[in-house]
């Protein structure tokens, strides 16, 4: 390179910093831009809550999470059963959440879904899923069929759609 | 740039750069060289099908296969004139196949949304007639669930190579996609057959 | 015929049109574009105006005659009042009795075809005096919704939930037979799809009643 080259970039100092400074922002404004809100209005932000501890969550105070493994009459071979207990205390409006899912920490993070179809005695006093008719401090207790060589420890991932994007993400040691 | 070369350079420094431009030829060269090179970039850019396409994990009856939140082992492929499945039969070309699926990651939205077979270009979905695996609801990590599915063909085709695609959802796209490749005229065919009742493959 | 204007005044050097030329030359330049449209119009007066021509009516079909199309091959059979029809899909109410019609399909398509919804064959015929069918249904087993799967035929009984007293026995019903085209879409969607109805075909049905009926339709469990 010569004279003249360097001249060149010499006299285009400014734009090519600009350059160099715009184009990275354009792209974060643009992916801030798309990206926040989705991430307002879905559950993203986890507030992670300790085996025993309680939590205030939209109003309500969630926790403490226990977990066991169990055994039902229809689980299949090779299966295991997770039951989660967590306790609610309703707040002053009614909590209406999704059915919590059983998160494995770490390992290919799996998720699970609650199960009904396990064969359990029918208990009218057992709740399987958020009520919002509930005033009084009530137990959820699900059921999880995972594959035998799952151990835990878990997160039970509980949300409700008025305090997105934060979770509650309860950590449980069956 | 001035075409310095055009004038004797007198200075005895550099006479190189001073007279640095490209001869005619080389620049046509050049610029037809680029035209023809981004011509092949364009043609070996994939288009949108081939870039949103599934990723196949091709299936052998006996054998396990194996995609992102999918896993499907076939046991058994056959064709029937008459097949059924609790109490509901119906006559007519069937192919049935039977398979054990389970999910990986999830669990949630896993059911085999998309069960088609493909005969020589003419594209056939699961019979929904009969109780099968084509609405067999969720299915679960690490623990297979059994069932069939049953396709109706139309009366004489009796031969052509075929795909069967199972997928978890109806669009595809970007996600793994069991394929089981077959020739039609090789699969056995027997007079009568049951469809497995939905469930769990080790209860 | 006369020679437009502008070509005219290029021929200098043809004497014979030079008349025409002076004459051109005198008429104001925006006063072409309304004698052309003027006459125009007088041409197309000659052949009947510019509204369009009317067409000649579909062709009639006998009951029981196929209606081939790219998409399907549908025959109807006939149509039918019952007070209610179990497994079809329609559940009338109190004052409410169910029509029936029964068709032979099969799929021309190399894709599987829904008996109902957009793009389906539903859409590929239509009743004088009624909307779309309430649901439509196998006759074998009683399919609800039944998706055809190419080059298998089917028979399949398309209902409506309509008021009592608003049919009888005897009565016509018109049904007009039409040709979709396929449209693949692309760009933004994927996938094809049958779109279009054109009408080519019209089947009369004479309604009967059967009454409260004798159920021709298998109970099915699920």
């Amino acid at each position: 390179m010569g004279e003249p080259v360097t001249g060149w970039w010499r006299s285009n100092a400014v734009a090519l910093g600009a350059l160099v400074v715009l184009v990275p922002a354009t792209y974060a404004a643009l992916t801030w831009n798309e990206w926040s809100s989705v991430l307002q209005g879905s559950p993203s932000q986890a507030i992670t809550v300790e085996p025993g501890d309680t939590l205030e969550y939209a109003g309500a105070t969630v926790g403490p999470a226990s977990a066991e493994f169990a055994e039902l009459p229809s689980q299949p071979q090779g299966s295991r059963v997770v039951t989660v207990t967590l306790r609610i205390d309703p707040g002053d409006p009614e909590l209406h959440c999704t059915t919590p899912e059983l998160h494995e920490i770490g390992g290919l993070q799996r998720q699970w879904d609650a199960n009904d179809d396990l064969g359990r005695e029918w208990d009218a006093d057992r709740r399987t899923f958020c009520d919002p008719e509930a005033t009084a401090p009530y137990d959820l207790v699900l059921d999880y069929l995972v594959p035998e060589d799952v151990s835990g420890p878990f997160t039970v991932k509980l949300s409700t759609p008025s305090a997105l994007p934060a979770f509650v993400s309860a950590v449980v040691e069956p | 740039m001035k075409a310095e070369a055009a004038t004797a350079p007198t200075p005895p420094v550099a006479a190189a750069p001073a007279g640095r431009r490209l001869p005619p030829w080389a620049a046509w060269t050049i610029g037809v060289a680029c035209i023809v090179a981004a011509w092949f970039a364009a043609l070996v850019t994939p288009g949108t099908e081939q870039a949103q396409a599934p990723f196949e994990v091709p299936a052998v009856v006996g054998e396990t296969a194996t995609g992102r939140n999918l896993v499907v082992t076939f046991t058994d492929i056959r064709r029937a004139s008459e097949v059924s499945a609790g109490g509901w039969t119906a006559e007519g070309n069937w192919l049935v196949v039977n398979l054990d699926a389970e999910s990986v990651l999830t669990e949630f939205g896993t059911s085999l949304a998309h069960t088609e077979l493909e005969i020589d270009g003419v594209r056939f979905t699961a019979s929904e007639r009969p109780d099968s695996l084509a609405e067999g609801g969720a299915l679960a990590i690490g623990l297979p669930r059994e069932g069939s599915l049953a396709f109706e063909l139309p009366e004489g085709l009796d031969a052509g190579e075929g795909r069967l695609e199972l997928a978890l959802t109806p669009d595809t796209s970007l996600d793994s996609m069991i394929v089981l490749s077959f020739s039609l005229g090789e699969v056995p065919t027997v007079d009568q057959t049951e469809l497995l009742t939905t469930g769990w493959a080790n209860p | 015929m006369s020679e437009p204007p502008a070509a005219e005044r290029t021929r200098v050097r043809k004497s014979r049109f030079t008349w025409v030329r002076a004459a051109s030359d005198r008429v104001p330049t925006a006063w072409f574009a309304a004698i052309g449209t003027g006459v125009f119009l007088l041409a197309t007066a000659a052949f009947g105006g510019l509204a369009t021509a009317t067409e000649p009516p579909p062709p009639r079909l006998n009951p029981g005659a196929a209606h081939v199309t790219d998409m399907r091959t549908l025959t109807v059979q006939r149509a039918v009042l019952i007070d209610e029809l179990p497994g079809s899909g329609t559940i009338p109410d109190d004052d409410e009795r169910v029509l029936a019609i029964v068709v032979d399909v099969e799929d021309n398509w190399d894709r599987p075809l829904r008996t109902g919804g957009r793009g389906s064959v539903e859409e590929s015929f239509s009743v004088a005096g009624l909307d779309e069918p309430t649901s439509s249904a196998r006759m074998d087993d009683a399919t609800i919704g039944p998706t055809l799967q190419p080059g298998v035929p089917a028979q399949v009984v398309y209902t409506w939930a309509v008021e009592a007293d608003a049919f009888a026995a005897g009565d016509t019903l018109v049904v007009t037979l039409n040709d979709m085209s396929l449209y693949t879409a692309s760009f933004v969607s994927k996938g094809s799809s049958w779109e279009d109805p054109t009408p080519s075909a019209t089947v009369t049905l004479v309604l009967t009643d059967v009454g409260a009926g004798v159920d021709a339709e298998s109970d099915d469990e699920g």
